[in-house]
């Protein structure tokens, strides 16, 4: 049976109308944008004059989707999901932030499967069937993916849906999901059998019925006991009822800016290791902050080993809460990296962090609005960092684009990490007033040149040139092949799984961490290697970008190197391994804390079947 | 009746009809008392004799008040004459007469925005377009409200179509530039800079924006030193400009000569005041000194700036979407009696009084508002205007 076909769940009215009929019941204006990806399609021709070579703001030779250096092989791989916002026409704020999406190895056959956000009809709407949830997709491990929904747990309502964390709260081996939504989130447990339970009651992280608006939320030990805590950041106070009608420029109902509402604060839950959790938001400081907090990461900026938070907002000052030893203070203004560079509030949607210059210390990367380009803080180590902004390349190549997700990856393998960026604005009428904007936006990707400058690729974009309305992004080398691929979850339009081909020689490696004394996904490690004298540095993250978490395992380029000579991990809590290589690349390797590095059991390279070659 | 008698009768009909006529017809074509007080005042303000003129027009409104044109004349002289206010006074009791008038909206919301009526210039120049979309003046309203919101497309959107229809004025053209630039289309903005250096010779703003542009558009150092030029021109016409002076002070900043860029930014934020820019790159350039406890101060003091005016705009906004809630105009002149701006506070107060006559707390604001106008006025070397 083609693997498209299976249908894992029993099907509400609502999702059989979004999977067969894509979203034709939309209003018209949805409809059109949503076109430029399903042209061919009954009822949905594309518009004169919005081509993909024309809504590529950079480009100059029209794209071919099916040829470049990434190419969208979801169809083939049996990703067939479309993430609804639910708009209808009322334009609810909440409508513009949805959703993120997952790479995660739920049944730990190393194989990195996919998890894809959706959110349904807006809070607003009474639902006349069951809301459609959340998707699970099996990596068969030959390039094509099974939806397992149903044998999963996910077949039930998540509420309007925004974003994931993924981690292993309980330190059984297995990844745990956390999903984010307006008016009550869901914490899923996975039992290690390829099943999720809904312990988000006993658990305590569910904001359950108190209207609040989750967007991304992230796991990090903070306080180091070996256990993974969860931040949840929270746009503003919002309810169907207090959505206020605003007008574009043509005097047409559309989203309000989000000045005329007001902001929130983000939660933290501390693990408490017996499946509970408990609500320190107050304790730790977190409380008294203001924020619509849309992007978040967990990043030891100053490398004191304790996990501090990178928080953005929108149009309100990012926020870079250094942890104290169990209270976090804001630093992000005296860092610089609260504003833009003349002192200007800045839309935040979401942020990465990756060592752009081998210097061992991460720099930042924030997505903003359109007419702000994405900034660029510059790490100078010891926890300052430099408004490197347009200096680097990368706000003269973001001005006009709106972006949300966004990721270090290392496309080409050279060793220098290069910025991958999801673009789509929430206006959909954008284009009246800024001819230089539409609402659907190709993707980018800006090539690290070395010191920190970046330039946009151009050239044989493939599947990046297609604009889309793209919210949470993630990267995993999904085959085992030494390549990192994106997904993305876009709103109204097909989810993309974008396989990178690019034709470069260069080695890699890839790292999976399992620690022992500390959290069991070595979450927070500084991961320190040397190949051909070069330092390559990251920290373990398992989340990051927007609403979305990534492969858990570390990957690097090394360029023309054929052997790491020197790994060197620092794990959380200060406890320190050194191992003198040399270690080969091209080559998965698992480091378990206080064993040396050893060829990844779990991991073998896919055999791609018919439907994915 | 005899014959004679009778046609005696029917001539004295036909007569006093057409006598009746006559009457009527002089009366129709000959203007009122107040039309003539309003003509007389027309012919005077053509002359420049404004004070004979607005009598003229005050006796047309008390001959009859409900002759619209006295008002417009008024308000289109204290208009002239800089009294936006007052303009905005005569042009709401014109629109009150005539609703529907021709390009009164949109010249109601201008002197509004002089004035510092945001509020109502955002409200007045959307009725505007209601009535006429093509308005360039209710397009030159929003433009400038687009840009203190930070709103940069429909900023753009709205001074182009100004832009378009008034090509030869040069504050226009300059404000569209100057949104050209501010959302980095450095060119466009360049070219119509260039354009007005002759016909604005004398006004610093060319100058400074191409400084602006150049400093901006790239990292050559041919552009650099093309904006130093500009810059050094604007302040030789106008020594204190606080933008060419933290243009230049940017330019020493990204040149990590801290020590020239400090005195300059500092100038910058003592000549603007809530001038964020220049708060913000002064605590970086101190940074770069190591002047930490400087550094630290003065991000403080930029941190609270910053603050109010996100606070500002998002009131404004609320403001804007809900026009009718006191509270959201109690709030905002709250939060400019808090920025040490008490004529603004007292505008939205006003605004806040009309809609909830009496609230204590609206009062109160009033009552501080006015007290530290005085204050301020008081406090002011003779001579100084009490405004920036």
């Amino acid at each position: 049976m083609p693997v498209h076909s299976l249908q894992a769940c029993p099907v509400s009215r609502e999702q059989q109308t979004m999977n067969s009929k894509l979203f034709f019941n939309r209003r018209a204006f949805l409809k059109a944008f949503a076109c430029s990806a399903l042209a061919g399609l009954p009822g949905c021709t594309q518009r004169p004059g919005k081509t993909a070579a024309l809504q590529t703001p950079h480009s100059t030779p029209a794209p071919d989707p099916q040829n470049g250096i990434f190419i969208d092989v979801a169809q083939q791989a049996g990703i067939r999901f479309i993430e609804n916002n639910g708009a209808a026409g009322s334009f609810e704020f909440v409508e513009t932030t949805g959703g993120g999406c997952a790479f995660l190895d739920y049944n730990c056959d190393g194989f990195m499967d996919v998890l894809l956000i959706q959110t349904g009809p807006d809070p607003g709407t009474p639902l006349s069937a069951p809301r459609p949830h959340c998707v699970l997709y099996h990596n068969n491990g030959d390039g094509t993916f099974t939806d397992v929904s149903l044998e999963a747990g996910f077949c039930f309502d998540q509420g309007y849906a925004q974003g994931v964390a993924v981690g292993d709260f309980n330190n059984d081996g297995y990844p745990d999901v956390f999903i984010t939504a307006y008016n009550g989130c869901t914490l899923l447990q996975n039992d290690g059998h390829g099943k999720f339970h809904n312990v988000t009651q006993k658990s305590g992280t569910g904001e359950t019925g108190r209207s609040r608006w989750a967007t991304s939320a992230a796991f990090g030990d903070y306080n180091n006991d070996g256990l993974l805590d969860l931040i949840v950041l929270h746009y503003a106070p919002w309810t169907p009822a207090s959505n206020t009608a605003c007008h574009d420029v043509k005097n047409r109902l559309d989203y309000c800016s989000p000045q005329v509402y007001t902001y929130d604060h983000p939660a933290l839950y501390r693990n408490n290791g017996d499946g509970t959790f408990t609500d320190v938001t107050e304790e730790t400081g977190l409380s008294v902050l203001k924020g619509r907090g849309l992007g978040v990461i967990w990043i030891d900026y100053d490398q004191d080993g304790k996990l501090d938070l990178f928080i953005t907002n929108d149009l309100m000052p990012n926020q870079l809460l250094h942890n104290e030893g169990g209270r976090f203070k804001d630093v992000g203004l005296q860092a610089g990296v609260a504003y833009g560079s003349d002192g200007n509030t800045l839309s935040g949607m979401g942020v990465t962090a990756a060592d752009t210059d081998n210097s061992g210390w991460e720099s930042i990367v924030v997505t903003n609005f359109s007419s702000q380009p994405d900034s660029f803080y510059h790490a100078l180590g010891k926890g300052m960092f430099e408004d490197d902004t347009y200096t680097s390349g990368i706000g003269d190549a973001t001005l006009t684009t709106l972006s949300f997700g966004v990721t270090f990856l290392d496309y080409n393998r050279d060793g220098l990490p290069d910025v991958f960026i999801g673009n789509g604005h929430v206006d959909p009428y954008v284009s009246d007033s800024s001819p230089n904007t539409t609402y659907a936006e190709p993707k980018q990707l800006l090539q690290n040149l070395g010191g920190s400058r970046f330039q946009l690729v151009t050239a044989d974009l493939g599947s990046l040139a297609v604009p889309t309305v793209t919210r949470g992004l993630a990267v995993a080398d999904y085959l085992n092949h030494g390549r990192q691929a994106v997904l993305t979850n876009n709103q109204n339009e097909p989810a993309q799984l974008l396989q990178c081909r690019s034709t470069d020689s260069n080695h890699w490696v890839s790292l999976r961490l399992e620690g022992v004394h500390c959290n069991r996904d070595g979450a927070g490690a500084l991961v320190r290697l040397t190949a051909g004298r070069v330092l390559h540095f990251a920290q373990s993250r398992l989340s990051n970008g927007y609403a979305s978490s990534s492969d858990p395992r570390i990957y690097f380029g090394l360029g023309k190197h054929k052997y790491i000579e020197k790994l060197e991990i620092e794990w959380p809590g200060k406890h320190r391994e050194v191992w003198i290589g040399p270690f080969e690349a091209d080559r998965f390797y698992h480091v378990r804390q206080g064993s040396k590095p050893q060829a990844d059991p779990r991991t073998r390279p896919a055999r791609l079947s018919q439907n994915a070659s | 009746m005899n014959q004679a008698t009778k046609r005696f009768a029917a001539g004295i009909c036909v007569g006093g009809g057409v006598l009746l006529l006559l009457f009527a017809g002089f009366k129709l074509l000959s203007p009122s008392p107040a039309q003539v007080e309003y003509q007389h005042g027309s012919d005077l303000m053509q002359v420049q004799m404004y004070e004979a003129a607005q009598k003229d027009f005050q006796t047309a409104i008390r001959l009859n008040p409900h002759y619209p044109p006295p008002y417009r004349a008024l308000a289109m002289m204290a208009q002239k004459q800089g009294s936006y206010p007052l303009a905005a006074e005569w042009w709401r009791k014109y629109l009150h007469l005539s609703p529907h008038a021709s390009h009164a909206w949109c010249r109601l919301a201008l002197t509004e925005l002089e004035s510092g009526q945001e509020v109502q210039a955002y409200q007045d120049a959307h009725t505007e377009l209601k009535l006429s979309p093509q308005c360039p003046r209710a397009a030159l309203v929003l433009g400038e409200i687009d840009v203190h919101r930070s709103e940069a497309a429909a900023a753009l959107l709205h001074l182009q179509t100004a832009a378009k229809a008034y090509p030869n004025q040069p504050q226009v053209q300059l404000a569209y530039a100057r949104v050209l630039a501010l959302t980095h289309q450095y060119d466009d903005a360049a070219q119509i800079l260039h354009t007005l250096l002759s016909a604005y010779a004398n006004h610093p703003d060319p100058y400074v924006w191409l400084g602006y542009v150049y400093a901006r558009r790239s990292n050559s150092p041919q552009d650099w030193q093309k904006a130093e030029t500009f810059l050094r021109q604007g302040l030789a016409i106008d020594p204190v400009n606080a933008r060419a002076l933290f243009e230049l002070g940017r330019l020493r900043l990204m040149e990590r000569q801290y020590a020239k860029a400090i005195p300059l930014l500092q100038q910058a934020a003592q000549y603007k005041r809530h001038f964020l820019g220049a708060l913000y790159t002064l605590a970086q350039a101190q940074q770069g000194l190591h002047q930490t406890s400087a550094a630290l101060q003065t991000l403080k003091e930029f941190r609270t700036e910053s603050d109010m005016a996100q606070q500002e705009i998002s009131l404004l906004k609320s403001c804007s979407a809900n026009p009718k809630n006191p509270a959201v105009y109690l709030a905002l002149g709250q939060l400019e009696i808090k920025r040490q701006e008490p004529r603004a506070a007292l505008i939205v107060l006003q605004t806040a009084s009309k809609l909830q006559p009496g609230q204590p707390q609206i009062l109160l604001a009033i009552k501080k508002a006015r007290q530290m106008l005085h204050a301020n006025a008081s406090a002011l070397p003779s001579g100084m205007p009490s405004q920036p």
